[in-house]
Protein backbone atom coordinates (compact mmCIF):
# COMPACT_ATOMS: atom_id res chain seq x y z
CA UNK A 1 0.00 0.00 0.00
CA UNK A 2 0.99 3.32 -0.75
CA UNK A 3 2.35 6.02 1.53
CA UNK A 4 -0.98 7.87 3.58
CA UNK A 5 -1.06 11.56 1.63
CA UNK A 6 -2.65 12.42 4.78
CA UNK A 7 -1.27 10.84 8.55
CA UNK A 8 -2.65 12.33 11.85
CA UNK A 9 -1.22 10.92 14.23
CA UNK A 10 -2.50 11.38 18.12
CA UNK A 11 -3.60 14.95 17.26
CA UNK A 12 -5.37 16.63 20.06
CA UNK A 13 -6.50 20.53 20.06
CA UNK A 14 -8.05 22.15 23.20
CA UNK A 15 -9.78 26.07 23.43
CA UNK A 16 -9.09 26.44 27.22
CA UNK A 17 -10.54 23.53 28.77
CA UNK A 18 -12.79 22.22 25.79
CA UNK A 19 -11.38 19.37 24.04
CA UNK A 20 -12.08 19.88 20.15
CA UNK A 21 -10.05 17.13 18.68
CA UNK A 22 -9.23 14.34 20.97
CA UNK A 23 -6.41 12.15 20.31
CA UNK A 24 -7.37 11.74 16.27
CA UNK A 25 -5.51 8.99 14.45
CA UNK A 26 -5.78 8.61 10.95
CA UNK A 27 -4.58 7.79 7.46
CA UNK A 28 -5.83 9.33 3.95
CA UNK A 29 -4.67 6.95 1.20
CA UNK A 30 -3.61 8.22 -2.37
CA UNK A 31 -6.53 7.82 -4.89
CA UNK A 32 -9.36 7.37 -2.34
CA UNK A 33 -12.07 9.77 -1.33
CA UNK A 34 -12.19 9.44 2.51
CA UNK A 35 -15.14 10.79 4.14
CA UNK A 36 -14.83 12.47 7.72
CA UNK A 37 -18.42 12.30 9.54
CA UNK A 38 -19.61 13.45 12.61
CA UNK A 39 -22.54 15.78 14.00
CA UNK A 40 -22.36 19.32 13.95
CA UNK A 41 -19.06 20.83 16.33
CA UNK A 42 -17.60 17.35 16.57
CA UNK A 43 -14.49 18.62 15.11
CA UNK A 44 -14.38 18.26 11.99
CA UNK A 45 -13.34 21.74 10.59
CA UNK A 46 -11.01 22.00 13.55
CA UNK A 47 -8.73 18.95 12.35
CA UNK A 48 -9.18 20.59 8.50
CA UNK A 49 -7.64 23.24 9.62
CA UNK A 50 -5.06 21.68 11.32
CA UNK A 51 -4.24 19.71 8.50
CA UNK A 52 -4.00 22.80 6.00
CA UNK A 53 -1.59 24.48 8.93
CA UNK A 54 -4.44 27.13 9.15
CA UNK A 55 -4.58 25.95 13.03
CA UNK A 56 -2.25 24.26 15.10
CA UNK A 57 -2.86 20.86 17.37
CA UNK A 58 -2.24 21.20 20.91
CA UNK A 59 0.05 17.50 20.90
CA UNK A 60 0.20 15.28 17.77
CA UNK A 61 1.69 15.79 14.29
CA UNK A 62 0.21 16.12 10.84
CA UNK A 63 1.78 15.22 7.89
CA UNK A 64 0.97 15.88 4.57
CA UNK A 65 2.41 14.55 0.86
CA UNK A 66 5.05 13.34 3.53
CA UNK A 67 5.82 16.89 4.96
CA UNK A 68 5.09 18.00 8.44
CA UNK A 69 2.82 20.59 8.14
CA UNK A 70 3.88 22.42 11.20
CA UNK A 71 7.81 22.81 10.31
CA UNK A 72 7.03 22.63 6.40
CA UNK A 73 3.82 24.40 5.60
CA UNK A 74 4.80 25.07 1.99
CA UNK A 75 6.25 21.37 0.89
CA UNK A 76 2.78 20.13 2.38
CA UNK A 77 0.67 22.38 0.75
CA UNK A 78 2.57 22.92 -2.50
CA UNK A 79 -0.08 20.11 -3.87
CA UNK A 80 -3.12 20.44 -1.97
CA UNK A 81 -6.10 22.09 -2.56
CA UNK A 82 -9.11 23.40 -0.19
CA UNK A 83 -12.35 24.41 0.37
CA UNK A 84 -12.61 25.08 4.21
CA UNK A 85 -16.15 26.02 5.36
CA UNK A 86 -16.75 28.20 2.35
CA UNK A 87 -15.00 28.90 -0.45
CA UNK A 88 -14.82 32.95 -0.30
CA UNK A 89 -13.78 34.98 -3.33
CA UNK A 90 -13.28 38.81 -3.97
CA UNK A 91 -16.92 39.69 -4.85
CA UNK A 92 -15.81 42.45 -7.32
CA UNK A 93 -13.88 40.17 -9.60
CA UNK A 94 -14.83 38.08 -12.33
CA UNK A 95 -14.81 34.25 -11.85
CA UNK A 96 -11.89 34.22 -14.18
CA UNK A 97 -10.29 37.30 -12.77
CA UNK A 98 -9.96 35.56 -8.99
CA UNK A 99 -8.59 32.50 -10.64
CA UNK A 100 -5.99 33.99 -12.00
CA UNK A 101 -5.85 36.20 -9.02
CA UNK A 102 -5.05 32.99 -7.55
CA UNK A 103 -3.09 31.18 -10.24
CA UNK A 104 -0.15 34.47 -9.48
CA UNK A 105 -0.20 33.00 -5.63
CA UNK A 106 0.10 30.02 -6.96
CA UNK A 107 2.55 30.80 -9.45
CA UNK A 108 4.95 27.81 -11.67
CA UNK A 109 2.39 27.64 -14.69
CA UNK A 110 -1.02 27.79 -13.01
CA UNK A 111 -2.43 30.45 -14.97
CA UNK A 112 -2.42 28.08 -17.86
CA UNK A 113 -4.79 25.80 -16.22
CA UNK A 114 -7.70 28.41 -15.66
CA UNK A 115 -9.64 28.22 -18.82
CA UNK A 116 -9.52 24.41 -18.70
CA UNK A 117 -10.53 24.40 -14.67
CA UNK A 118 -13.47 26.38 -15.31
CA UNK A 119 -14.83 24.44 -18.07
CA UNK A 120 -13.99 21.65 -15.92
CA UNK A 121 -16.32 22.88 -13.07
CA UNK A 122 -19.19 24.03 -15.47
CA UNK A 123 -18.75 27.69 -15.27
CA UNK A 124 -16.88 28.61 -18.80
CA UNK A 125 -20.12 30.65 -19.69
CA UNK A 126 -20.50 32.31 -16.65
CA UNK A 127 -16.66 33.12 -15.89
CA UNK A 128 -17.02 36.46 -17.27
CA UNK A 129 -19.72 37.69 -14.58
CA UNK A 130 -18.83 39.13 -11.12
CA UNK A 131 -18.71 36.72 -8.62
CA UNK A 132 -20.57 38.70 -6.60
CA UNK A 133 -23.42 37.32 -9.04
CA UNK A 134 -22.68 33.85 -8.42
CA UNK A 135 -25.05 31.19 -6.80
CA UNK A 136 -23.54 29.67 -4.28
CA UNK A 137 -23.40 26.37 -6.24
CA UNK A 138 -21.48 28.38 -8.86
CA UNK A 139 -19.10 29.73 -5.90
CA UNK A 140 -18.40 25.94 -5.05
CA UNK A 141 -17.48 24.89 -8.20
CA UNK A 142 -15.23 27.88 -8.80
CA UNK A 143 -14.10 27.04 -5.05
CA UNK A 144 -13.33 23.52 -6.22
CA UNK A 145 -11.68 25.40 -9.82
CA UNK A 146 -9.42 27.16 -7.44
CA UNK A 147 -8.44 24.10 -4.97
CA UNK A 148 -7.03 22.39 -8.76
CA UNK A 149 -5.21 25.46 -9.24
CA UNK A 150 -1.78 23.82 -7.92
CA UNK A 151 -2.51 20.50 -9.60
CA UNK A 152 -3.26 19.35 -5.99
CA UNK A 153 -2.59 15.65 -5.25
CA UNK A 154 -4.93 15.52 -2.17
CA UNK A 155 -8.02 18.07 -1.91
CA UNK A 156 -10.07 19.18 1.35
CA UNK A 157 -13.23 19.42 1.61
CA UNK A 158 -15.12 21.00 3.98
CA UNK A 159 -18.84 20.26 3.84
CA UNK A 160 -18.60 21.03 0.41
CA UNK A 161 -22.47 20.68 -0.67
CA UNK A 162 -23.81 23.01 2.50
CA UNK A 163 -26.41 24.98 0.80
CA UNK A 164 -26.69 23.35 -3.00
CA UNK A 165 -29.92 22.70 -4.03
CA UNK A 166 -30.53 18.72 -5.07
CA UNK A 167 -29.12 19.26 -8.79
CA UNK A 168 -26.08 21.02 -7.28
CA UNK A 169 -25.79 18.19 -5.22
CA UNK A 170 -25.76 15.76 -8.05
CA UNK A 171 -23.42 17.80 -9.89
CA UNK A 172 -20.84 17.58 -7.03
CA UNK A 173 -20.75 14.03 -6.36
CA UNK A 174 -20.08 13.61 -9.78
CA UNK A 175 -17.49 16.27 -10.59
CA UNK A 176 -16.24 14.58 -6.73
CA UNK A 177 -15.83 11.22 -7.78
CA UNK A 178 -14.66 12.58 -11.58
CA UNK A 179 -11.41 13.96 -8.87
CA UNK A 180 -11.11 10.23 -7.54
CA UNK A 181 -11.58 8.10 -10.50
CA UNK A 182 -10.14 9.68 -13.79
CA UNK A 183 -7.42 12.11 -12.16
CA UNK A 184 -6.26 9.44 -9.39
CA UNK A 185 -6.37 12.35 -6.78
CA UNK A 186 -7.48 11.76 -3.22
CA UNK A 187 -10.33 14.04 -1.61
CA UNK A 188 -10.72 14.48 2.14
CA UNK A 189 -13.87 15.35 2.61
CA UNK A 190 -16.09 16.36 5.73
CA UNK A 191 -19.45 16.27 5.91
CA UNK A 192 -22.21 15.51 8.30
CA UNK A 193 -24.81 14.14 5.60
CA UNK A 194 -24.70 10.70 5.60
CA UNK A 195 -26.14 9.81 2.29
CA UNK A 196 -23.25 12.04 0.69
CA UNK A 197 -20.58 10.12 1.97
CA UNK A 198 -21.76 6.71 1.42
CA UNK A 199 -22.13 7.95 -2.24
CA UNK A 200 -18.73 9.28 -2.60
CA UNK A 201 -16.76 7.68 -0.19
CA UNK A 202 -13.98 4.84 0.07
CA UNK A 203 -13.44 4.98 2.99
CA UNK A 204 -14.28 7.06 6.14
CA UNK A 205 -13.84 7.93 10.00
CA UNK A 206 -17.15 9.16 11.97
CA UNK A 207 -16.02 11.47 14.87
CA UNK A 208 -18.27 12.40 17.81
CA UNK A 209 -16.92 15.07 20.55
CA UNK A 210 -13.26 15.42 18.71
CA UNK A 211 -12.28 11.57 19.09
CA UNK A 212 -12.59 9.46 16.07
CA UNK A 213 -15.02 6.32 17.22
CA UNK A 214 -14.20 4.25 14.09
CA UNK A 215 -12.41 4.28 10.97
CA UNK A 216 -12.12 2.24 8.01
CA UNK A 217 -13.48 1.41 4.31
CA UNK A 218 -17.10 2.07 4.47
CA UNK A 219 -17.76 -1.77 2.94
CA UNK A 220 -16.06 -2.79 6.18
CA UNK A 221 -17.54 0.02 8.34
CA UNK A 222 -21.25 -1.35 6.61
CA UNK A 223 -20.29 -4.94 7.28
CA UNK A 224 -19.49 -4.51 10.62
CA UNK A 225 -22.51 -3.63 11.81
CA UNK A 226 -25.59 -6.39 12.88
CA UNK A 227 -26.11 -8.45 10.77
CA UNK A 228 -30.08 -9.66 9.84
CA UNK A 229 -31.18 -12.63 7.39
CA UNK A 230 -34.81 -12.78 6.08
CA UNK A 231 -35.78 -16.05 5.65
CA UNK A 232 -38.79 -17.53 4.18
CA UNK A 233 -39.75 -21.09 4.15
CA UNK A 234 -41.93 -24.14 3.73
CA UNK A 235 -42.21 -24.39 7.48
CA UNK A 236 -41.69 -21.11 9.52
CA UNK A 237 -42.64 -22.83 13.03
CA UNK A 238 -39.78 -25.24 12.68
CA UNK A 239 -37.44 -23.02 11.05
CA UNK A 240 -37.76 -20.51 13.99
CA UNK A 241 -37.62 -23.48 16.06
CA UNK A 242 -34.52 -24.60 14.99
CA UNK A 243 -32.61 -20.95 14.01
CA UNK A 244 -32.72 -20.50 18.01
CA UNK A 245 -30.96 -23.09 18.62
CA UNK A 246 -27.56 -21.15 17.48
CA UNK A 247 -26.35 -19.94 19.48
CA UNK A 248 -24.85 -16.93 17.42
CA UNK A 249 -28.84 -15.94 16.69
CA UNK A 250 -29.55 -13.29 19.33
CA UNK A 251 -33.00 -12.57 18.39
CA UNK A 252 -35.27 -14.44 15.16
CA UNK A 253 -39.07 -12.83 14.93
CA UNK A 254 -41.96 -14.52 12.92
CA UNK A 255 -44.33 -12.05 10.72
CA UNK A 256 -47.93 -12.96 10.33
CA UNK A 257 -46.85 -13.97 7.07
CA UNK A 258 -44.46 -16.20 7.81
CA UNK A 259 -41.29 -14.52 6.85
CA UNK A 260 -38.99 -14.71 9.71
CA UNK A 261 -36.24 -12.21 10.72
CA UNK A 262 -32.82 -13.43 11.92
CA UNK A 263 -30.37 -11.21 14.00
CA UNK A 264 -27.06 -12.46 14.10
CA UNK A 265 -24.36 -11.55 16.53
CA UNK A 266 -22.31 -8.77 15.04
CA UNK A 267 -19.08 -10.81 16.15
CA UNK A 268 -20.74 -14.34 14.16
CA UNK A 269 -18.92 -16.81 12.31
CA UNK A 270 -22.44 -17.74 11.31
CA UNK A 271 -22.62 -17.38 7.34
CA UNK A 272 -25.58 -17.26 5.11
CA UNK A 273 -24.54 -20.90 3.98
CA UNK A 274 -24.36 -22.07 7.15
CA UNK A 275 -27.99 -21.19 8.32
CA UNK A 276 -28.70 -22.37 4.69
CA UNK A 277 -27.47 -25.45 4.74
CA UNK A 278 -29.15 -25.98 8.59
CA UNK A 279 -32.25 -25.43 7.26
CA UNK A 280 -32.39 -27.66 4.10
CA UNK A 281 -30.44 -30.45 6.06
CA UNK A 282 -33.79 -30.36 8.34
CA UNK A 283 -35.31 -31.25 5.74
CA UNK A 284 -36.94 -27.19 5.06
CA UNK A 285 -37.68 -26.22 1.67
CA UNK A 286 -35.82 -22.51 2.05
CA UNK A 287 -37.38 -20.33 -0.73
CA UNK A 288 -35.90 -16.76 0.51
CA UNK A 289 -32.78 -16.03 2.47
CA UNK A 290 -31.61 -12.29 2.18
CA UNK A 291 -28.87 -10.84 4.18
CA UNK A 292 -29.58 -7.43 5.27
CA UNK A 293 -27.04 -5.41 5.83
CA UNK A 294 -27.13 -1.68 8.13
CA UNK A 295 -27.26 1.80 6.47
CA UNK A 296 -24.06 4.04 7.04
CA UNK A 297 -27.32 5.93 8.85
CA UNK A 298 -27.69 3.43 11.13
CA UNK A 299 -24.21 2.36 12.31
CA UNK A 300 -23.70 5.71 12.37
CA UNK A 301 -26.26 6.56 14.43
CA UNK A 302 -25.47 3.31 16.91
CA UNK A 303 -22.00 4.28 16.90
CA UNK A 304 -22.42 7.93 18.12
CA UNK A 305 -25.01 6.77 20.71
CA UNK A 306 -22.64 4.02 22.07
CA UNK A 307 -19.63 6.67 22.30
CA UNK A 308 -22.02 8.64 23.66
CA UNK A 309 -23.12 6.79 25.95
CA UNK A 310 -19.39 5.21 26.62
CA UNK B 1 6.72 38.39 -6.11
CA UNK B 2 6.42 40.65 -9.11
CA UNK B 3 3.27 38.24 -10.99
CA UNK B 4 1.70 38.97 -7.36
CA UNK B 5 2.43 42.49 -7.23
CA UNK B 6 0.41 43.04 -10.79
CA UNK B 7 -1.90 40.70 -9.64
CA UNK B 8 -2.82 42.50 -7.00
CA UNK B 9 -2.75 46.38 -8.75
CA UNK B 10 -5.04 44.38 -11.54
CA UNK B 11 -7.66 43.54 -8.17
CA UNK B 12 -7.32 47.24 -6.35
CA UNK B 13 -7.71 48.76 -9.64
CA UNK B 14 -11.40 46.38 -10.33
CA UNK B 15 -12.86 48.25 -7.26
CA UNK B 16 -13.92 50.37 -10.30
CA UNK B 17 -16.48 52.23 -7.34
CA UNK B 18 -13.65 53.20 -4.59
CA UNK B 19 -10.79 54.29 -7.22
CA UNK B 20 -13.12 56.05 -9.83
CA UNK B 21 -14.54 58.09 -6.66
CA UNK B 22 -10.81 58.85 -5.24
CA UNK B 23 -9.89 59.94 -8.99
CA UNK B 24 -13.28 61.91 -9.90
CA UNK B 25 -14.37 63.47 -6.76
CA UNK B 26 -10.55 65.28 -6.61
CA UNK B 27 -10.76 66.15 -9.99
CA UNK B 28 -14.74 67.54 -9.45
CA UNK B 29 -13.23 69.92 -6.88
CA UNK B 30 -10.18 71.64 -9.36
CA UNK B 31 -12.66 71.79 -12.56
CA UNK B 32 -15.11 73.30 -9.55
CA UNK B 33 -12.78 75.79 -8.34
CA UNK B 34 -11.22 76.70 -11.77
CA UNK B 35 -15.15 76.89 -12.88
CA UNK B 36 -15.82 79.78 -10.08
CA UNK B 37 -12.56 81.69 -11.27
CA UNK B 38 -13.78 81.86 -14.82
CA UNK B 39 -16.83 82.94 -13.78
CA UNK B 40 -15.49 85.84 -11.63
CA UNK B 41 -12.90 86.49 -14.05
CA UNK B 42 -15.21 86.72 -16.95
CA UNK B 43 -17.69 88.64 -15.34
CA UNK B 44 -15.73 91.47 -13.63
CA UNK B 45 -11.62 91.23 -14.59
CA UNK B 46 -11.21 94.35 -13.28
CA UNK B 47 -11.58 92.82 -9.95
CA UNK B 48 -10.27 89.40 -11.09
CA UNK B 49 -7.56 90.09 -13.74
CA UNK B 50 -6.19 86.23 -13.12
CA UNK B 51 -7.83 82.84 -13.03
CA UNK B 52 -4.56 80.58 -13.26
CA UNK B 53 -1.09 81.19 -11.40
CA UNK B 54 -0.35 80.38 -8.10
CA UNK B 55 -3.47 81.73 -7.21
CA UNK B 56 -5.17 78.72 -8.55
CA UNK B 57 -2.53 76.27 -7.77
CA UNK B 58 -2.98 77.40 -3.96
CA UNK B 59 -5.76 75.02 -4.62
CA UNK B 60 -3.79 72.08 -4.31
CA UNK B 61 -4.04 71.77 -0.30
CA UNK B 62 -7.42 70.91 -0.66
CA UNK B 63 -6.77 68.63 -3.34
CA UNK B 64 -4.17 67.05 -0.74
CA UNK B 65 -6.52 66.66 2.18
CA UNK B 66 -9.07 65.46 0.17
CA UNK B 67 -6.18 62.67 -1.22
CA UNK B 68 -5.41 62.21 2.17
CA UNK B 69 -8.48 60.96 2.92
CA UNK B 70 -8.80 58.51 -0.27
CA UNK B 71 -6.08 57.16 0.38
CA UNK B 72 -6.65 56.23 3.66
CA UNK B 73 -9.68 54.67 3.05
CA UNK B 74 -7.78 52.18 0.61
CA UNK B 75 -4.83 51.80 2.78
CA UNK B 76 -7.35 50.48 5.26
CA UNK B 77 -9.27 48.78 3.07
CA UNK B 78 -6.23 46.98 1.85
CA UNK B 79 -4.73 46.42 5.03
CA UNK B 80 -8.29 44.86 6.12
CA UNK B 81 -10.35 43.07 3.66
CA UNK B 82 -8.48 39.67 3.02
CA UNK B 83 -9.70 38.80 6.89
CA UNK B 84 -12.70 40.67 6.61
CA UNK B 85 -13.35 38.48 3.51
CA UNK B 86 -12.67 35.03 4.17
CA UNK B 87 -9.92 35.07 1.42
CA UNK B 88 -6.95 35.13 3.86
CA UNK B 89 -7.06 31.62 4.06
CA UNK B 90 -7.27 30.74 1.05
CA UNK B 91 -4.10 32.85 -0.47
CA UNK B 92 -2.11 31.22 2.72
CA UNK B 93 -3.48 27.68 1.48
CA UNK B 94 -1.47 28.00 -1.78
CA UNK B 95 1.89 28.21 0.09
CA UNK B 96 2.56 32.06 -0.48
CA UNK B 97 3.95 33.65 2.65
CA UNK B 98 2.38 35.95 4.96
CA UNK B 99 5.49 38.04 5.12
CA UNK B 100 5.50 38.30 1.51
CA UNK B 101 2.26 38.88 1.23
CA UNK B 102 1.92 41.93 3.46
CA UNK B 103 5.15 43.05 1.93
CA UNK B 104 4.50 42.72 -1.65
CA UNK B 105 1.62 44.61 -1.16
CA UNK B 106 3.23 47.73 0.41
CA UNK B 107 4.61 49.28 -3.26
CA UNK B 108 0.90 48.15 -4.81
CA UNK B 109 -0.88 50.42 -1.99
CA UNK B 110 1.53 53.03 -2.74
CA UNK B 111 1.36 53.19 -6.63
CA UNK B 112 -2.58 52.90 -6.12
CA UNK B 113 -2.96 55.76 -3.51
CA UNK B 114 -0.70 57.74 -4.85
CA UNK B 115 -2.01 57.03 -8.57
CA UNK B 116 -5.39 58.19 -8.18
CA UNK B 117 -4.47 61.99 -6.41
CA UNK B 118 -1.97 62.39 -9.71
CA UNK B 119 -4.69 62.86 -12.11
CA UNK B 120 -6.34 66.13 -10.22
CA UNK B 121 -3.09 66.96 -9.21
CA UNK B 122 -1.94 67.33 -13.16
CA UNK B 123 -5.04 69.19 -13.86
CA UNK B 124 -4.60 71.89 -11.73
CA UNK B 125 -0.99 72.34 -12.87
CA UNK B 126 -2.40 72.41 -16.42
CA UNK B 127 -5.09 74.73 -15.47
CA UNK B 128 -2.30 77.20 -13.13
CA UNK B 129 0.09 77.25 -16.19
CA UNK B 130 -2.26 77.76 -18.94
CA UNK B 131 -5.18 80.09 -17.36
CA UNK B 132 -4.14 84.03 -17.42
CA UNK B 133 -3.07 84.86 -14.65
CA UNK B 134 -1.90 88.66 -15.21
CA UNK B 135 -0.62 90.47 -12.21
CA UNK B 136 0.15 87.55 -10.53
CA UNK B 137 3.83 85.25 -10.50
CA UNK B 138 3.21 81.98 -12.36
CA UNK B 139 4.09 78.58 -11.22
CA UNK B 140 7.66 77.28 -11.45
CA UNK B 141 8.76 73.92 -11.96
CA UNK B 142 10.36 74.34 -8.09
CA UNK B 143 6.26 75.06 -6.93
CA UNK B 144 5.37 72.33 -9.05
CA UNK B 145 8.21 69.74 -7.73
CA UNK B 146 7.84 70.86 -3.87
CA UNK B 147 3.96 70.41 -4.28
CA UNK B 148 4.33 66.73 -6.19
CA UNK B 149 6.74 65.98 -3.22
CA UNK B 150 4.12 67.15 -0.80
CA UNK B 151 1.02 65.02 -2.24
CA UNK B 152 2.96 62.15 -2.52
CA UNK B 153 4.72 61.76 0.74
CA UNK B 154 1.50 62.62 2.16
CA UNK B 155 -1.28 60.40 0.69
CA UNK B 156 1.62 57.32 0.39
CA UNK B 157 2.45 57.98 4.25
CA UNK B 158 -1.04 57.70 5.48
CA UNK B 159 -2.01 55.35 3.03
CA UNK B 160 0.69 53.07 4.43
CA UNK B 161 -0.18 54.19 7.91
CA UNK B 162 -3.94 52.94 7.29
CA UNK B 163 -2.77 49.48 5.39
CA UNK B 164 -1.05 48.74 9.33
CA UNK B 165 -3.17 50.06 11.37
CA UNK B 166 -6.16 47.71 8.50
CA UNK B 167 -4.07 44.39 9.06
CA UNK B 168 -3.42 45.21 12.75
CA UNK B 169 -7.59 45.76 13.52
CA UNK B 170 -8.73 43.40 10.81
CA UNK B 171 -11.54 46.18 10.34
CA UNK B 172 -11.71 48.28 7.18
CA UNK B 173 -14.06 50.66 9.38
CA UNK B 174 -12.42 50.65 12.40
CA UNK B 175 -8.86 51.29 10.62
CA UNK B 176 -10.58 54.23 8.23
CA UNK B 177 -11.71 55.62 11.38
CA UNK B 178 -8.52 54.97 13.34
CA UNK B 179 -6.10 57.07 10.64
CA UNK B 180 -8.07 59.03 9.70
CA UNK B 181 -8.41 60.17 13.42
CA UNK B 182 -4.73 60.32 13.29
CA UNK B 183 -4.75 62.70 10.65
CA UNK B 184 -7.24 65.15 11.60
CA UNK B 185 -7.53 65.06 15.26
CA UNK B 186 -4.11 63.51 16.44
CA UNK B 187 -2.20 66.60 14.78
CA UNK B 188 -3.46 68.66 17.33
CA UNK B 189 -3.24 66.77 20.02
CA UNK B 190 0.42 66.03 18.99
CA UNK B 191 0.90 69.73 18.63
CA UNK B 192 -0.13 70.19 22.72
CA UNK B 193 2.62 67.72 23.48
CA UNK B 194 4.88 69.86 21.62
CA UNK B 195 3.93 72.70 24.38
CA UNK B 196 5.05 70.57 26.92
CA UNK B 197 7.90 69.21 25.18
CA UNK B 198 8.63 71.36 22.43
CA UNK B 199 11.95 69.12 21.29
CA UNK B 200 9.64 66.53 19.73
CA UNK B 201 8.14 69.43 17.50
CA UNK B 202 11.11 67.86 14.22
CA UNK B 203 9.56 64.33 15.03
CA UNK B 204 6.21 64.88 14.29
CA UNK B 205 4.94 63.18 11.66
CA UNK B 206 2.93 66.67 10.00
CA UNK B 207 5.98 69.11 10.98
CA UNK B 208 8.26 66.68 9.58
CA UNK B 209 6.21 66.69 5.82
CA UNK B 210 6.61 70.37 5.97
CA UNK B 211 10.15 71.03 6.78
CA UNK B 212 10.83 68.33 3.65
CA UNK B 213 8.40 70.05 1.25
CA UNK B 214 8.32 73.54 2.86
CA UNK B 215 11.77 74.15 4.20
CA UNK B 216 12.08 75.24 8.10
CA UNK B 217 14.96 75.58 10.63
CA UNK B 218 14.57 72.16 11.73
CA UNK B 219 17.06 69.25 10.93
CA UNK B 220 16.12 67.67 7.84
CA UNK B 221 17.74 64.83 8.79
CA UNK B 222 15.45 64.77 11.54
CA UNK B 223 12.44 65.40 9.27
CA UNK B 224 13.38 62.27 6.99
CA UNK B 225 13.88 60.12 9.47
CA UNK B 226 10.79 60.72 11.51
CA UNK B 227 8.93 60.34 7.76
CA UNK B 228 10.67 56.84 7.50
CA UNK B 229 9.52 55.83 11.25
CA UNK B 230 5.85 56.78 11.43
CA UNK B 231 4.90 54.38 8.65
CA UNK B 232 7.42 51.72 9.36
CA UNK B 233 5.86 52.00 13.08
CA UNK B 234 2.64 51.31 12.02
CA UNK B 235 3.82 48.92 9.43
CA UNK B 236 5.46 46.94 11.80
CA UNK B 237 2.41 46.57 13.98
CA UNK B 238 0.58 45.17 11.02
CA UNK B 239 3.19 42.89 10.13
CA UNK B 240 3.24 41.44 13.66
CA UNK B 241 -0.25 40.84 13.49
CA UNK B 242 -0.09 39.51 10.03
CA UNK B 243 2.10 36.57 10.98
CA UNK B 244 -0.17 35.88 13.57
CA UNK B 245 -3.68 36.05 12.50
CA UNK B 246 -5.21 32.80 12.48
CA UNK B 247 -6.80 32.57 8.77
Amino acid sequence: MADPIIRCQGVTRTFGNRTALNDVTLNVEPGRCFGFLGPNGAGKTTLIRCILGLAHPTSGTITVRGFDIASDPAAALARVGAIVEEPRFYGYLSGKQNLELWAAYVGDDAITRVPALLSRVGLDERSGDKVSAYSLGMRQRLGVARALLSDPEVLVLDEPTNGLDPDGVAEFRVLIRSLVEQDGRAVFVSSHLLDEIEKICDDLAIVNQGRVITSGTLADLLAAGGRELTVECDDATRAESLLRTLPTVTTVTRAASGTLSVQLSPDSPETRAGVNRMLVEAGLAVSRLEPREDSLEERYLSLVHEAGEA
Amino acid sequence: MIAVAQADLRRMLARRGLILTSVVVPIAIVLILTGVRIFLHSHNPGAHPTVGGETLFAFISIIGIVSVVFGTVIGAMFGAEDVTSGTLRYILLTGFSRLRLYVTRIPVLAIVAVGVALPAFVLLLIGALALPHAGEPGVTASDGGRLLLSLVLNVGIYALIAYGIGVAIRSTGGAIAVALGLNLIGISLFNLITLAVPGVKPWLLDNALTRVTDGGDTSIAIAIIALIVWPAVFLAVGLVRALRTEA
